[in-house]
């Protein structure tokens, strides 16, 4: 048996639980999906473990070959070592994993996401033109809307706040539903190939 | 005196992150690693968690036996490490896949095609439902039917496009606010230092 | 030198200078705060106006799926609705599906139920997190003690009397759910709402809640909260201003900033256009 039939096989059979239990009212579908529920629960709590596991082995490489910046990796070492010692023995509530967390890691999360506003002044600088009837469109409904997120926009005309509230309920959430509805088809195509065992990308490149 | 500490590392560690705006340096990137580091530092305490709560207590406790499957395909994942028996952590993931495309598949026709069609039926005697009920018809014919051969797909289609744009347009506002909002909450990090 | 040559000079200058008054932009408004305006609209109206029908003896789910760096977005907006709640005397359930929502969810309580002096496990609980994305969510809504078999802090679910009242998500009155991205609203309309019936309300960020629209359309969210101005005009209907509030004040000059960018661009790529059709 090739290395992707048996994880084919448990993806057909789980999925198939999973439908049955939501379309027939039969006690064991019901029984055993909950249980499969449960399971997916504890492997997705190991697979939590595993993307930390592969970021320390990158890390402690670096170091151990003392590759250039190596420093900077030794430090992302510790820093995953101490939150991590701390939260396992001491748990999320201890004061030093409270102290960590609220005015190291969170100011440092915030800024990193705070960086795109600057990012996307230089592109709103250079490169978003309305070239297009299309991007004169999109153009045109994100001033309005952007207009009216400020009492500026208010200010200028009460009609702006009207308009933007009648954009995102008319037009925008028809394109939205548009989206949504062939998404909701594409991914349910999807899933009757990952069913039928036509999709192994999941389970990567290699192997029968 | 720690919420002093406190307020000094948050104001540190932003400055050393925002320092990236005008180019990349030494301080960003050890910012920037230990941000990483507590990332995975806290993903490991919450998995631990979990694995804890969520296995090992119900398996102990109320001698759930079956735990032990989950465990295992668990622990199978971190097989990948090993070349010559990596194909094992495929079994888990398999089990999760299996799991999430099964009740994504069950809940979707029922709340994300039905339901919103059902909502798209409207009579088309105000201009509001025939904008709605066009732009959803043209954005859905758009992706489905891609052989334009049709002026009337063909039509639909391009119409489906404009109510496509006015979308990203809506989103490209949302996200200026979205990510001014990041960037004043980053601020404020700092003027806490000035008592602000 | 022509108008051209000026307005191109504009548009590729030192990307660090366009960066430096973007920041000003940011922190002048931020250090000098002026009070902003701001009209209630319809949806934090809906929200509002939904949880001061709840009967009394409502349980409410906050489901928290949020990440630390949009705690500036979405967490005024928990907190708001968190005091409405708790004011009323209504229960709060919380629990996360990403790790980080925990945190979240702890942040909310120690700003309002702690200081209002709300008992644990009478008045609130903390679930804390489980993993498994939306096979989670579909099984804890199925039995919440099956999954959630201790709290965030380790006591048993069985030993909480608030936890006497719900089992499944049928047991509960309203879910607001805080999301930064996934399934989102998406799958909790999956689970929750056409499963169980149950209403919800969503609070998501700038970027995610045009696609929302939908849902809300096809009657199977309540309300959609719009990042930081959601969580602004919350606060302003219970009276209780607070993160989003005082983010609002940098909005302004960051907006008018960026559409003169915007302005800017067009003009150079109008201009740069018409000098090649000559």
């Amino acid at each position: 048996m090739g290395s992707k039939t048996i994880p084919g096989i448990i993806v057909t059979t789980t999925a198939l639980v999973m439908i049955a239990e939501g379309y027939l009212n039969v006690d064991l579908f019901k029984t055993v999906g909950s249980e499969f529920r449960a399971w997916s629960i504890i492997i997705a709590a190991f697979a939590l473990g595993l993307a930390a596991a592969n970021l320390a082995r990158f890390h402690l490489v670096r170091v151990a070959k003392r590759n250039s910046g190596w420093y900077h990796n030794l430090a992302c070492l510790i820093a995953m070592f101490t939150l991590g010692i701390t939260g396992i023995f001491r748990g999320p509530k201890a004061p030093t994993y409270d102290f960590l967390y609220t005015n190291v890691y969170s100011p440092l999360s915030v800024a990193v996401v705070a960086l795109t506003i600057f990012f996307i002044a230089t592109a709103a600088l250079r490169a978003i033109t309305a070239r297009n009837a299309g991007a004169t469109i999109l153009l045109i409904a994100a001033v309005i809307i952007m207009l009216s997120n400020i009492p500026v926009g208010d200010a200028i005309s009460p009609m702006i706040p009207k308009f933007a509230a009648w954009i995102n309920k008319i037009p925008n959430m028809a394109g939205q539903r548009g989206i949504l509805v062939t998404s909701a088809i594409g991914s349910i195509a999807f899933g009757l190939r990952v069913l039928l065992g036509l999709e192994r990308t999941q389970f990567g490149a290699g192997g029968g | 005196m720690n919420a002093t500490i406190g307020v000094w590392l948050g104001a540190i560690t932003t400055v050393m992150i925002l320092s990236y705006l005008w180019g990349d340096n030494e301080l960003f990137k050890f910012a920037e690693h230990v941000f990483v580091g507590l990332g995975a530092g806290h993903s490991i305490t919450m998995a631990f968690g979990n694995i804890r709560d969520s296995a090992f207590k119900p398996l102990i406790n109320q001698n759930r036996l079956l735990l032990i499957v989950p465990i295992i395909l668990g622990l199978m994942l971190y097989a990948r490490f090993n070349r010559k028996f990596s194909y094992l952590s495929r079994w888990g993931v398999a089990f999760m896949v299996g799991i999430g495309t099964g009740v994504l598949m069950r809940g979707l026709p029922s709340a994300q095609v039905l339901s919103q069609l059902r909502a798209t039926m409207l009579p088309l005697t105000a201009l509001d439902n025939i904008i709605i009920v066009l732009g959803t018809l043209g954005g859905i014919t758009y992706f489905l039917f891609t052989i334009k051969g049709n002026k009337a797909v063909s039509v639909l289609s391009t119409f489906g496009i404009y109510a496509m744009m006015i979308c990203f347009g809506v989103a490209f506002g949302g996200a200026v606010f979205q990510r001014t909002s990041q960037a004043a909450g980053a601020i404020m990090n700092v003027l806490k230092l000035f008592g602000r | 030198m022509s108008f051209h040559d000026v307005i191109s000079r504009i548009q590729h200058m030192d990307a660090r200078v366009v960066r430096t008054i973007m920041l000003l932009a940011i922190v002048i408004p931020l250090a000098n705060p002026l009070p902003v305006p701001l009209v209630v609209t319809a949806n934090p109206q809906a929200l509002y106006d939904f949880i001061e029908g709840l009967p009394v003896d409502s349980v409410v789910l906050m489901s928290n799926e949020t990440s630390a760096g949009w705690r500036p977005n979405l967490h005024g907006t928990t907190v708001a609705v968190f005091a409405h709640l708790m004011r009323r005397g209504i229960r709060v359930v919380f629990n996360s599906f990403t790790p980080e929502g925990t945190m979240h969810s702890e942040q909310a309580i120690n700003d309002v139920a702690v200081p209002m002096g709300k008992v644990y496990g009478v008045d609130y609980v903390h679930l804390g997190y489980r993993a498994g994305g939306e096979g989670a969510v579909a099984e804890s809504l199925r039995d919440f003690h099956a999954t959630f078999t201790t709290d965030y802090n380790g006591t048993p679910v069985e030993e909480l009397p608030l936890m006497e009242q719900v089992r499944t998500g049928a047991d509960l009155a309203l879910c607001v759910l805080t999301s930064t991205g996934g399934y989102a609203g998406g799958g909790w309309v999956r689970q929750l709402v056409e499963p169980y019936g149950v209403p919800l309300a969503v609070n998501v960020t700038g970027t995610m809640a045009p696609s929302h629209y939908p849902y809300l359309d096809a009657g199977q969210i309540i309300a959609l909260m719009n990042d930081t101005k959601g969580g602004a005009e919350y606060e302003t209907l219970i009276g209780r201003p607070g993160l989003s509030l005082s983010i609002m004040g940098a909005q302004t000059f960051s907006h008018l900033l960026i559409l003169l960018l915007l302005a800017i661009s067009n003009v150079a790529y109008l201009s740069r256009k018409r000098g090649d059709q000559k």
